[in-house]
C-alpha cells in the first residue's frame, strides 16, 4: 500500500509539473501572477482543446443555434461588434453588450456587474440566460452524452466518457483562461523590443496622468467596479452591480473594462452606447453625470484638448493585439468540421 | 515461515476490516408524517391548504471524511447515508448550506455539480435550499410559492451549523425535517418568493434547521 502511495504521489507530481509547464509557457513575463481565487491555474492541453470545441459549438443552446462565439467573435477580441446590445436565441435582444474575452485569469470577477466570481462558473450564466442560450446545464450534458465524438473527447480530457456539468464548465473555463492578449505594441515597448512614436509617447503620458488609476497597466483594468458617470438609459434601467449586491453604494457601478484591443471590440461601455474611442473620450471630458456613487477620480471631469485626445488615441491604438486576434490556436477548431 | 504467514494474514485482515459506519436516513415531513410531494395538506378547519412540489437542500456532517450531500425529496436514493465513524457518536454536528470557501472555489462535481440546478446562474453561489409548491394563501401566479435560499457572504449567510444529540445506542437514525415549520397554512411575512440571498433567506433556513431533530 505504501509503495502504491509513493508511486501515486510521484505520478501526481509529474502531472502537476507538466500542467505547470503549460501555464508557464503562456504566462506573460510582464504580467502579475494570475488570480488563483478566480481561476484554476492548472491547465491541461486536452481540456483546453475540448473547451475550445465547446466554445464554438451551438450545442450549448436550447435549439443548437447559438454558441459562445455567436457573441464572442475571435476576430473582434472575442467581443460582439456592430451591436450596442448583444442578441441571443430567437434573435432576442439582451440588455448589455457582450464584453471581450481575454486575460480572464487576472480578473477578480466576471460579467459587467461582477455576478460571477470564479471563471469555472462564468459559462453557466449565458448558457442559462433565456435571452442568450436558454438552455439548462442538464440539457446540454444530455445532448453531449449523445455525441460519440464528445464522449471520446471527454475521455481524453477527464479520463471518463461520462460527461458532467462540472467537466463541461471546467473545459470552457480552461479554454477561456488561455485567451491571453499580451503581444501588442505596448507590450513590446515594455519588454524593450520596440519604442513608441513621439505622439504615442505623449499619449502615454496623458494616459498615465488621467486614466491609469482605473485602467491600470499592464492589464489596463484594475478589475474593480466604478461609476464612470454614464447617464442611465431609461429604456434599460440597468443599475449595474447594484442588481447583484442590492447595496446602494453599488448603484451604477460596472466593471472597469480593459482598454486593450479597442479597435477590434467596439462599441464601448456596458450597453455599447459609444461607437468610437473619441466618443468615449468626449464623455469623460464633457458628458459626466454627477450621481452619489460617481467615481471620485471623475468628480472634476477630465480636461483634454482635441490634440491631447488625438495623442491619447494614438497611445490606445498601441494596445491593439493583432497577433492575439489572428491566432489560429483560438479560432474555430477544424476538428469540428 | 509460520510467523511470516501470520504476519501477512494479520496485515490483510486489518486492511480488509471495513471502517465502522452508522446509517442516517433523511425524512422530510409534513404534519408529522413523511411528505408526499404534490399532495394537498389541509388545515384543521379544512379552509386552507398547502402542497409541496420540491424540497431540496445541501447538508453535511462536520468532519474531513464527509462530503456535501444534496437531499432531493423526489429522489429516494438521496435520502440515505452511511457515515464512517470511529465509534458510536454521542452527537452529530452538521452544516446546512454550503460554506463560503466551497462556494468560492469554482465548479465542483458529484452532488455539488451545477447540473443539479442548485447554482445560481445570475450570481455566483449555490442555492442551499429549494422549497417550492402551491398554497391557498398564495397570490402569485397559479398560487405558487418558491423559496430559493442561498448566500454565503458575511452579511446574512444562509448557512447554519447545528449539533444534534445522537440517540443513545442507535446505529440507524433519522433526520426529521418538518418542512411545514417554514411553510404552513398562512401567508408568511416574506411572501411567496425568495430568489436571492438576504436576511429573509437566512432566517428561513435557520427556522428550518431549528425544527429538525435526530431520532
Amino acid at each position: 500500500m505504501r509503495l502504491g502511495a509513493v508511486i501515486a504521489v510521484g505520478v501526481l507530481l509529474a502531472a502537476a509539473s507538466w500542467h505547470q509547464d503549460l501555464w508557464e509557457r503562456i504566462q506573460p513575463a510582464h504580467f502579475p501572477m494570475p488570480n488563483q481565487q478566480a481561476v484554476s491555474t492548472v491547465l491541461d492541453p486536452a481540456v483546453v482543446q475540448l473547451g475550445r470545441q465547446l466554445f464554438y459549438d451551438p450545442i450549448l443552446s436550447r435549439d443548437s443555434t447559438i454558441s459562445c462565439a455567436s457573441c464572442h467573435s475571435p476576430y473582434n477580441a472575442f467581443a460582439h461588434t456592430d451591436h450596442d446590445l448583444s442578441h441571443g436565441i430567437d434573435d432576442q435582444i439582451g440588455i448589455r453588450n457582450a464584453p471581450p474575452i481575454f486575460n480572464l485569469a487576472w480578473a477578480k470577477a466576471y460579467m459587467w456587474d461582477g455576478a460571477v466570481h470564479h471563471l469555472d462558473m462564468q459559462a453557466l450564466a449565458p448558457i442559462s440566460n433565456p435571452l442568450e442560450m436558454d438552455a439548462s446545464l442538464a440539457e446540454v450534458v444530455e445532448k453531449l452524452n449523445q455525441q460519440p465524438r464528445y464522449n471520446q473527447a471527454f475521455r481524453t480530457s477527464f479520463g471518463t466518457e461520462i460527461i458532467t456539468g462540472e467537466y463541461v464548465l471546467k473545459a470552457i473555463a480552461q479554454f477561456q483562461a488561455t485567451l491571453i492578449s499580451a503581444t501588442a505594441k505596448y507590450d513590446s515597448v515594455v519588454l524593450g523590443t520596440a519604442t513608441f512614436t513621439t505622439q504615442q509617447q505623449q499619449g502615454y503620458a496623458i494616459f498615465q496622468n488621467h486614466c491609469n488609476s482605473c485602467h491600470t497597466e499592464p492589464l489596463f483594468t484594475n478589475g474593480e467596479f466604478r461609476n464612470n458617470g454614464l447617464p442611465v438609459d431609461s429604456t434599460l434601467n440597468d443599475w449595474g452591480r447594484y442588481t447583484i449586491t442590492a447595496s446602494p453604494a453599488d448603484s451604477l457601478l460596472f466593471k472597469v473594462p480593459s482598454l486593450r484591443n479597442l479597435s477590434y471590440s467596439y462599441p464601448y461601455m456596458h450597453d455599447g452606447r459609444f461607437l468610437s474611442i473619441r466618443e468615449a473620450l468626449s464623455h469623460y471630458t464633457d458628458g459626466i453625470t454627477q450621481t452619489p456613487t460617481l467615481s471620485s477620480e471623475l468628480e472634476q471631469g477630465i480636461r483634454l484638448s482635441d490634440r491631447e485626445k488625438t495623442d491619447l488615441i494614438a497611445f490606445l491604438l498601441t494596445l491593439n493585439d493583432r497577433h492575439f486576434v489572428m491566432d489560429k490556436a483560438h479560432h474555430f477548431p477544424r476538428s469540428m468540421l | 515461515m509460520r510467523w511470516v504467514l501470520t504476519l501477512i494474514f494479520t496485515v490483510l485482515w486489518f486492511l480488509g476490516v471495513p471502517q465502522p459506519t452508522v446509517k442516517l436516513g433523511v425524512m422530510v415531513q409534513c404534519q408529522d408524517d413523511s411528505l408526499v410531494l404534490n399532495e394537498r395538506y389541509y388545515s384543521a378547519d379544512s379552509t386552507q391548504w398547502v402542497s409541496f412540489s420540491k424540497v431540496q437542500f445541501y447538508w453535511k456532517p462536520i468532519g474531513e471524511d464527509y462530503d456535501y450531500r444534496l437531499v432531493d425529496w423526489s429522489d429516494p436514493t438521496s435520502w440515505h447515508y452511511e457515515l464512517p465513524v470511529d465509534e458510536l457518536p454521542t452527537e452529530l454536528e452538521c452544516i446546512f448550506g454550503i460554506d463560503s470557501l466551497t462556494n468560492s472555489q469554482g465548479v465542483k462535481g458529484g452532488d455539488l455539480d451545477p447540473i443539479h440546478g442548485m447554482y445560481w446562474t445570475w450570481n455566483s453561489g449555490y442555492i442551499h435550499v429549494k422549497i417550492e409548491g402551491e398554497a391557498s394563501w398564495s397570490t402569485a401566479r397559479k398560487q405558487r410559492f418558491m423559496y430559493h435560499l442561498g448566500g454565503y457572504q458575511p452579511k446574512h449567510p444562509a448557512i447554519v451549523y447545528h449539533t444534534f444529540q445522537w440517540p443513545a445506542h442507535k446505529k440507524h437514525v433519522q433526520l426529521i425535517v418538518p418542512v411545514d415549520q417554514v411553510v404552513g397554512f398562512s401567508r408568511p411575512v416574506y411572501g411567496e418568493n425568495i430568489m436571492s440571498p438576504g436576511e429573509e433567506a437566512a432566517a428561513i433556513l435557520l427556522s428550518l434547521v431549528k425544527g429538525m431533530e435526530l431520532k
